[in-house]
């Protein structure tokens, strides 16, 4: 099961790369109310403790395996998953420091039901979250 | 005279839940419980790895189905036409999208399909791919014996261009595999609900339910949409008084699917979903009391 937010507790943690934290994870659940053709994704910004993450450097992971936002856009037949928790990996030298974090995630996409004006469409979630690692 | 529509519940009322507090049979073992016969399904989030469920999925979902005496009505896609940025889709990739979908439709055994097509102006006008897409589609639809029916829904009223053209090409081409599927969303006649700063709500078209009877040939499946239906049954912005009883007058004869649109707070779906069957109910006894 997954939480019921956008931003999901679980899964938040530092990532180690050659020995040392070279940023964080963070996983989000889709807020649409159907999965998404990874194509239509026009990426996520990630602030926590309002320190921007810009959505550009970002790198997702979807179904196992790890993408930038290029190649996401560029994507055949890639989803995200309704059921499927998407992790975001925010490159950030030496990581967040355990404890509480205030998190948000402005994720963008497009919509082809709704009119261009309204594109891309934009869900916003904040969510205070711990970081055990 | 007697209502001639059936009860079904699009598994969107438990948008809110599911794979939250409910699993897929959770949300079909609670719109069976809740009075619907008919289920219908969003592809794209009731399928578990869509658009390729494997057969041991499928074979599942008959089952539980059957195990709950319900049947599958009508099958929710999209046909994505920004799927690729700076540009629309053809009419022959969109074609490929809609036949793929037709045939994982008629694989779980749903006899309709909805897809909600690309919009290329703020008044909705559908991308015009749509006409070459459903065209080729049709020998499909009737080797498959799934019928497409695009969605209307507010702010799209019955007389409009969108609701035209698709006429227009059951008309030339004689089909009986293409129509109409109402959103009773456009009988909506005030805005019933205390809305917060900036949230959507459907535009007001306050369409009299009568005027239903013309189209009614071509109607294979109607949204009973709701947001907010009190305690005392009254649905908050759409009379289902005028609706159910239009829909008995007129003798529709396809599924009425019960479609919760409204507050997605954990559990309120399904006490939502209840309170919308016992008042259709209701002013089923009603409706039919009167037309004695």
């Amino acid at each position: 099961m997954l939480e019921k937010d956008m931003i999901q507790q679980r899964g938040f943690r530092n990532v180690v790369e050659d020995g040392s934290m070279s940023g964080f994870q963070l996983r989000i659940r889709t807020p649409y109310y159907r999965g998404i053709w990874a194509s239509l994704l026009e990426g996520a910004n990630v602030t926590v403790d309002g320190e921007v993450f810009a959505k550009e450097d970002i790198r997702w992971t979807l179904a196992g395996t790890s993408f930038s936002l290029q190649e996401l856009e560029n994507s055949s037949g890639l989803r995200w998953q309704f059921d499927d928790a998407a992790t975001l990996t925010v490159p950030k030298a030496g990581g967040l420091e355990p404890g509480l974090h205030e998190v948000k995630v402005e994720l963008r996409f497009r919509a082809s039901y709704m009119p261009e004006n309204m594109q891309p469409w934009i869900e916003r979630a904040q969510r205070k979250i711990t970081l055990v690692a | 005279m007697k209502a001639k529509f059936k009860l079904g519940a699009s598994l969107y009322c438990y948008v809110g839940d599911f794979t939250v507090t409910m699993t897929l049979e959770d949300c079909i073992a609670d719109a069976v419980d809740a009075g619907a016969k008919g289920i219908e399904i969003l592809s794209e989030a009731h399928i578990p790895n869509y658009p390729n469920p494997s057969d041991k999925w499928i074979e599942h979902w008959h089952e539980v189905l059957a195990s709950y005496g319900a049947v599958p009505t009508c099958y929710d896609c999209w046909v994505d036409s920004r799927l690729r940025k700076g540009r629309l889709l053809t009419a022959e990739e969109s074609l490929n999208f809609l036949l793929a979908d037709m045939k994982l439709a008629h694989r779980l055994g749903f006899k309709i399909m909805r897809p909600k097509l690309g919009v290329i102006s703020d008044d909705l006008l559908p991308d015009p791919v749509w006409r070459e897409m459903v065209e080729r589609a049709l020998p499909f639809a009737e080797k498959y014996d799934v019928r497409i029916a695009p969605e209307i829904h507010s702010p799209t009223p019955l007389k409009s261009k969108t609701v035209d053209g698709y006429l227009d090409l059951v008309a030339k081409t004689g089909t009986k595999h293409f129509g109409l599927l109402i959103d009773a969303g456009i009988f909506k006649v005030r805005e019933g609900r205390k809305l917060e700063p900036g949230q959507w709500a459907d535009p007001i078209l306050a369409i009299d339910p009568r005027d239903l009877f013309p189209y009614l040939p071509y109607i294979f499946h109607i949204h009973g949409k709701f947001w907010e239906v009190t305690e005392d049954l009254i649905e908050t912005s759409i009379p289902y008084d005028k609706v159910v009883a239009g829909l008995v007058e007129g003798g529709y004869e396809g599924y009425l699917s019960a479609e919760y649109e409204g507050d997605r707070t954990l559990y309120r779906g399904s006490e939502q979903m209840r309170r919308q069957f016992a008042m259709i109910h209701r002013f089923t006894a009603q409706a039919e009391a009167a037309g004695k």
